[in-house]
Formats: C-alpha cells, structure tokens, sequence
C-alpha cells in the first residue's frame, strides 16, 4: 500500500506531544542487522510451513493405503452384490425385450401367409352368397345324393 | 484502454519478484520479504499489544500470503494485498491475546528489541494508557498518527468504513491527551 501523509498529527484534536510519544514508542528497530535477522526468520517460516503443507496435502492415491483388508473385503462384498443385482436386472430386460421381438416376428409372419383383402365385389358376392334348397339334405344324407 | 499511468522500474521489479515467487521461487519471495517486512511490520505493531506479537502477526502474514500467491494477481499493489493480510493476521493475533491474558496487567507489555526508553515513567504511562483504549481505536490512532495513513487507507486495512476511523481517531486522541495530561504537567 503506498501511504499517503496525512496531516501529521498536526489536526486541532491532535496534541503533538503525544504524537511524538507515541513515534518513539512504536518506532521500529533500526539496527539493519535486525531486519536481516527477520527476514531470515520469516522465510524459514514460510520453507517449514510450505513443507508442512505439503506434506499435508495427501496425494490422490494415498487413501488406499488407509484401507484394511476388512475393508477391502467388505467393499469388495457390496460390489459384487451391485454387480449382481445390475446383471439381474439386465436380464430379465433382455429377456422382455427378447420375447417382446419374437411375438412382433411371428405376428409379422401371420400377417405376410394370410391372402390380400378381398375386394368389395367378392364380398358383397359372398355376402349373397344362397345355398340351394337341398342343400341341408345333401349335408346330412350324403350318401343319398 | 488500459490504465496509462508511467509503471516505476521499482514496480517491474516487485512484479517481476511477484512472478517469479508464483512459480515457486523462494529467492523471490524472500526478496518480497525484504522489500515489505518493515511496513509490515508498522501495520502488525499498531494493531497488537507488544513487539512480540508483531513480529508473530508479521511471520504468520508471510506464510499466509506465500500459500496465497497463486490467488494473487500480478497487476494489483502487492503491498496493498499484503498489508490486508498482516492487519488481519494481527487482529487475530490481537484476540487471541485479549481472551488468554485478559486477567494480565498492562505492565507485561514486551518490546524485545531492547529501546532504552522502556524504563521511561512516560513511556510506561503511555502503555498503560494504550491498553485503555479500545482494540480498533488503538490501531487507528497508531496508523494515522504514527504511519501516516489516510483514514481511507486504514479503514481499507481495517475493514472498517472511512467514518468509524475517522471517529476513532478522535476518540483516541482525545483519550490520550486526557490520559497523558496528568503526567505532563507533573513534569
């Protein structure tokens, strides 16, 4: 931040003498050596703390390591039940699906053997369609005729 | 366009210091030490009790700003970004104390770096006179009167708004021309 003088302490309700107290008061060390000193100290507590916080930060594959054979087994136990449970389910779909192609296939197949539709003479012809008068006695006693 | 104020070749330095310590230099960053410990400092000690806990607030400032740099942006004041983190790792620092010690006598104030002064009947009334004000009005009092920041600037620092630092600062000034005109006229 580049500070900016102020009025110096100079303003109506400031008592000079105390400003000056207070400059002595908080003047900081003068001695050069001081501040090589603290620079020194500052950085060594920035190296540690960047080396403690790196050796904080856990790398992504160090949760494994925290896993017991117990837990391992147990995830292990939960996977194969999901995976089961999934392939179960899988097939019963495929199965559906299955059945649901073969029952369109065989209706196709109906559909193609059966004769085109008649047109509306031969309808209405065999909708006139008169047996002859005999006819019953013909069905019946067929060995007469 | 851009801003087209003349850029300091001081400024090209700090930037070029800022870079560098993003890509993990630590020469670097120890080269933002140099250039900004002393002000640091000035803002830590205003806001806590002792030169101990400036020194602390100071260190703990650094570290923060160092894990911090990637966050930074090279074309903002450097100092400025700093000097916000100082002034809240000293108002920490500031808390902290006042919960442990609140029971402490004013007298316990340290200042390790040996100023003759120390053992002065003035000094000592000062002392004990600062630790009579309040947290907030104290630092204001010290970085206006003292540093000479505008009272814009330390409520930026503070967190506070230009008005309460500009109360503040009566306040204080009032208190300690109260506090102190005894002694004086003792004198």
């Amino acid at each position: 931040m580049n500070v900016t003088r102020n009025d110096d302490g100079h303003r109506p309700d400031a008592d000079p003498q105390v400003t000056d107290l207070l400059r002595r008061y908080y003047a900081a060390p003068q001695d050069e050596s001081y501040w090589n000193g603290f620079e020194e100290r500052v950085m060594l507590s920035v190296t540690r703390g960047f080396t403690r916080m790196q050796e904080l930060r856990p790398a992504w594959w160090s949760g494994f390591g925290e896993f017991h054979s117990a837990d391992i087994r147990n995830a292990g136990l939960i996977a194969a039940t999901i995976a089961l449970l999934v392939a179960g389910a899988t097939f019963v779909r495929q199965a559906e699906l299955d059945a649901t192609h073969r029952e369109l296939a065989a209706r196709e197949a109906v559909e193609s053997a059966l004769p085109l539709p008649l047109d509306d003479a031969t309808l209405s012809s065999r909708a006139r369609l008169r047996l002859a008068d005999d006819a019953p006695e013909r069905y019946l006693n067929p060995l007469d005729y | 366009m851009g801003s087209d104020r003349p850029v300091s070749a001081e400024a090209l330095e700090e930037r070029d210091l800022v870079l560098s310590a993003q890509a993990g230099d630590h020469v670097a960053f120890a080269g933002l030490v140099r250039r900004h410990q002393r002000r640091a400092y000035a803002v830590a000690r205003a806001i806590v009790l002792s030169h101990d806990d400036a020194e602390d607030a100071v260190q703990e400032a650094f570290l923060h700003a160092f894990r911090a740099l990637e966050r930074f942006r090279p074309e903002q004041a450097f100092g400025a970004w700093l000097h916000r983190i100082v002034a809240n790792a000293a108002l920490d620092i500031a808390r902290r104390r006042k919960v442990r010690d609140a029971d402490e006598l004013p007298e316990t104030l340290s200042s390790p770096h040996k100023d003759p002064a120390e053992a002065d009947e003035l000094r000592a009334r000062l002392a004990r006179a600062l630790t009579t004000l309040g947290e907030r009005q104290r630092a204001v009092i010290v970085l206006h009167d003292v540093e000479g920041y505008k009272h814009a600037e330390i409520g930026t620092l503070l967190g506070i708004p230009e008005g309460t630092a500009r109360s503040d600062l009566h306040h204080a000034r009032t208190h300690l021309r109260r506090q102190l005109s005894n002694l004086r006229s003792e004198k």
